[in-house]
């Protein structure tokens, strides 16, 4: 009994680890631009679909890994600079152009790679560490270690980093930065990629556990983003937590309800969150900050 | 150095400055008077380059015509500003608040290392206060900071809003001793929009009273003080 | 009679709409057709529904898709399951669609802009999951088979050519209802607090009050849609309520012009002749709806619906600079 609890909590774990990942690039984007990317779920499937397919034709298993999230980053880069430029400083309007990107590229998704849902074949495909009797496949090793690399990073970039310092200063007090000789747009940019590049990169990491479909990316979205309300959308770095206890929580409580009703728990959570407490349950109180 | 040429500003279809013209030569404070609603804020935001307001005209700054410029292109240019209200960047610390005013240098490490240390003699209360996050200082410390962030990126004008807005009066005097010297040390060209009119005509060489948009009044400070009509638009109305 | 159209005026698009529908059932000449025209009619009373949401009420909801499903579910069991009779049913979805949009439209009253988007995001994903769910009830994700066509007074229409009558009979009384609505007393108290809270809540009206009214009645016509559609096809999935078809429906209103009933209806045309255009892929109007959307929040903020009012906006502006 103990054990199969143990082994619900990694998983839980786990999985929650992605929708961290997937929270703070919506984090990360909503510091920025006060908006919510929409197509934050979407741009996961299309990591996840742009590696397996990148796989599918003979590449190197790490080397796909590495270059889906990096080519989508290039393209979300083109994007903003192309289009979303325009609209960077108005967060509404933003948002509704990412909803409009949402839907194209599910309609793209389900073009290119059909109905059925796919996974990536990793080299790792059933190896498991066994720790004391506990099964914990590498796979899923390297989604903690993606999620811990992530909060780490985003420590030093916000706190210590030069272009973190300014990211914060611009979505502190906009117009002081401006007269501070910084460019809003360049960080509302940097930021939105960096966003997708997360997302892509969990897209990536998740494929080999559990099979994607061209739809998979709203409900990854809404996990991702109740991850990054629960930890506060202010606080980046926090999601990653957000979506481990969002992940645990989801996985004891199939313990209690049919696993059909699993995913009403995250969103349910998302809801009362967004009700309660909106600016989130791990960030110290402090006035959210866009 | 700084001129401005028949400047008008709107806030949709409100003319907030109409028809605004200036010199700023080279170590000269200008002070900005007038009552409320008179496009004091609105002209230093123009000059900053921030919209609204949305404006006509033209703003010439060292023989280049800046008028279209975006706010973040002007510092590097010479031109720091600061806004109404807006001091701060409330959740960095002193240290970083002065970083991101030196962002642009922040490859000339030497050259941005010393102009902080410039400021902080400049303002050594700061210095005490490195670590703090901005938001927990005094008002009259963060108007500091303000001033010391703006100076960082060494500017040839530095236009402020309302510097003595809710600071009590020693500091104030402090402020603005400190801005007198420099410009004399210096050769900071300063525009300076105050409510306090005594106080701005005694640090100013050159004062103009704006009502309602309109330039009312200009001349020397010092002539100025004695001028009875600057008395009757404040307490007359 | 004149002076009724003078006075409220959308009531000229709906009488429009209504010659619209009848010429199409004149040329019509197979059934396919009018299950199709059917469709149609529908589609054009849920976008119109969910257009008084953002046009009049200034509010998003993307659980719009999922409450059109509770009145087709709702109609579904009460019909073949419980035997009720067809109307009944109908009045019972138009209930239904109006608690349910009243829950979804509860967090309005807190929440603004995208974090309201979000909320009513996930209302609409948690009620598309227990049509998925509740297979007793809803037969799950393989959908709810043998619904009874709609019967009223003993008169049965299996005919589809009598169903399109029906349907366009019901759409229409309701669109000249919304009509009615938006010009009247009420309407105009929207549009005050739509332009500002503050200055409507010192008037004496009552956002909140008024907010939750536009969801209501936004929610009873998507449930009778919801009810019209299930006994049309008889067979309802959960598929077909979900998410990404009320994010699809947002980017109709928003292409349409966000508070034109024109737009709306005219979307709602153009994305059933799209789908009937490219049958083997039907996500092509998704496609494009998607890319509208986007054209239309960068490049033109209020929508084709508002093209007009962009022209003169920069008529004055030239002229103010000629004045200067």
């Amino acid at each position: 009994m103990i054990e199969t609890l143990i082994q619900l909590l990694i998983s839980g774990a786990v999985l929650g680890s992605i929708y961290g990942l997937i929270g703070v690039g919506f984090s990360v984007v909503h510091t920025a631009t006060g908006a919510i990317n929409f197509a934050q779920g979407e741009f996961a499937v299309l990591g996840a679909f742009l590696a397996i397919s990148l796989t599918g034709a003979d590449l190197p298993h790490f080397f796909a890994v590495i270059i889906s999230p990096i080519v989508l980053t290039l393209f979300v880069v083109l994007l903003f600079r192309i289009f979303l430029t325009r609209v960077a400083d108005d967060a509404l309007y933003l948002v509704v152009a990412t909803i409009a990107l949402s839907l194209m590229l599910k309609t793209l998704l389900l073009y290119f790679w059909g109905r059925e849902p796919i996974g990536l074949s990793s080299p790792f495909q059933g190896k498991t560490l066994n720790i004391a009797g506990l099964m914990l496949g590498y796979d899923q090793l390297l989604i903690i270690a993606g999620a811990l690399i992530a909060y780490i990073f985003l420590l030093f970039f916000f706190s210590k980093h030069p272009a973190g310092k300014a990211m914060k200063a611009v979505v502190e007090e906009k117009e002081i930065a401006m007269a501070s000789g910084l460019n809003p747009a360049l960080y509302q940019g940097v930021a939105f990629a960096f966003g997708s590049l997360l997302g892509a990169f969990a897209g990536c990491l998740v494929a080999p556990v559990s099979m994607l479909s061209y739809n998979s990316g709203g409900l990854l979205g809404l996990k991702g983003f109740a991850s990054a309300i629960f930890a506060g959308l202010d606080r980046p770095e926090r999601a990653v937590f957000g979506g481990i206890i969002l992940g645990v929580i989801e996985s004891l409580v199939v313990l209690f309800v049919p696993s059909g009703f699993k995913d009403v728990v995250a969103l349910i959570v998302l809801l009362i969150v967004l009700t309660l407490k909106p600016e989130g349950f791990l960030s110290g109180g402090r006035k959210r900050l866009a | 150095m700084l001129e401005i040429k028949g400047l008008n500003a709107y806030y949709g279809h409100i003319k907030a400055v109409k028809d605004f013209s200036l010199r700023v030569k080279k170590g000269e404070i200008i002070a900005i008077l007038g009552p409320n609603g008179a496009g004091k804020t609105t002209l230093i935001r123009s000059i900053g380059g921030f919209s609204p307001p949305y404006t006509e005209g033209e703003i010439i700054f060292n023989g280049k015509n800046i008028t279209r410029l975006k706010p973040f292109e002007r510092l590097g240019l010479g031109i720091a500003v600061l806004l109404e209200g807006k001091r701060v960047f409330p959740g960095l610390s002193v240290a970083d608040n002065l970083f991101i005013g030196g962002y642009t240098l922040r490859r000339r490490k030497k050259e941005l290392k010393e102009n902080i240390e410039s400021v902080l003699e400049l303002f050594p209360v700061l210095r005490e206060r490195l670590n703090k996050r901005a938001s927990v200082l005094s008002g009259g410390e963060q108007q500091m900071l303000a001033i010391a962030r703006a100076l960082i990126s060494s500017p040839e004008i530095l236009c402020l809003d309302e510097p003595s807005f809710g600071l009590g009066p020693k500091v104030v005097e402090a402020i603005f001793k400190t801005l007198d010297y420099l410009r004399k040390e210096r050769g900071l060209s300063i525009v300076l929009v105050e409510q306090d009119a005594a106080l701005a005509l005694k640090f100013s060489d050159y004062s103009i009273l704006m009502v309602s948009g309109s330039k009312k009044i200009e001349g020397r400070s010092k002539e100025l003080i004695n001028d009875k009509r600057l008395l009757n638009i404040y307490l007359g109305g | 009679m004149l002076g009724l159209f003078k006075k409220y005026k959308n009531l000229k698009i709906v009488l429009f709409f209504s010659l619209l529908l009848v010429f199409a059932g004149l040329f019509l000449n197979n059934e396919y057709y009018f299950a199709t025209a059917s469709i149609f009619v529908i589609n054009s009373l849920l976008i119109t529904s969910l257009m008084m949401v953002i046009g009049y009420a200034g509010q998003i909801s993307l659980a719009h898709g999922a409450i059109y499903g509770i009145g087709a579910y709702t109609s579904a069991i009460l019909t073949t399951k419980l035997g009720a009779p067809f109307l009944l049913a109908l009045l019972a979805s138009a209930l239904a669609g109006f608690l349910v949009s009243l829950i979804v439209g509860a967090p309005s009253l807190k929440l603004r802009g995208h974090y309201l988007a979000m909320a009513t995001l996930g209302v609409g994903e948690i009620i598309v999951i227990l049509f998925q769910e509740l297979d007793f009830l809803t037969g799950g994700v393989n959908g709810f088979v043998g619904i009874k066509p709609a019967e009223i007074f003993g008169y049965s229409f299996v005919n589809l050519t009598e169903y399109y009558a029906l349907v366009s009979v019901i759409a229409v009384s309701i669109l000249a209802f919304l009509a009615i609505f938006v010009d009247s007393k009420i309407g105009r108290a929207l549009r005050a607090i739509k332009s500002s809270e503050i200055a409507a809540s010192s008037l004496g009206l009552n956002p909140s009050f008024y907010k939750l009214m536009v969801f209501g009645l936004s929610g009873a016509v998507a449930g009778s849609c919801g009810s019209l559609y299930a006994h049309l096809d008889r067979f309802i999935s959960p598929s077909t309520f979900s998410v990404s078809f009320s994010v699809m429906m947002v980017a109709m209103v928003i292409v349409g012009g966000e508070s034109s009933f024109a737009g709306s209806l005219a979307a709602a045309l153009i994305f059933s002749l799209l789908n009937e255009y490219v049958r083997q892929f039907q996500e092509l109007s998704q496609f494009l709806f998607g890319l509208g959307l986007f054209l239309v929040a960068i490049y033109m903020k209020g929508g084709i619906g508002n093209i007009g009012k962009i022209f003169p906006a920069k008529l004055e502006r030239v002229k103010r600079s000629e004045a200067s």
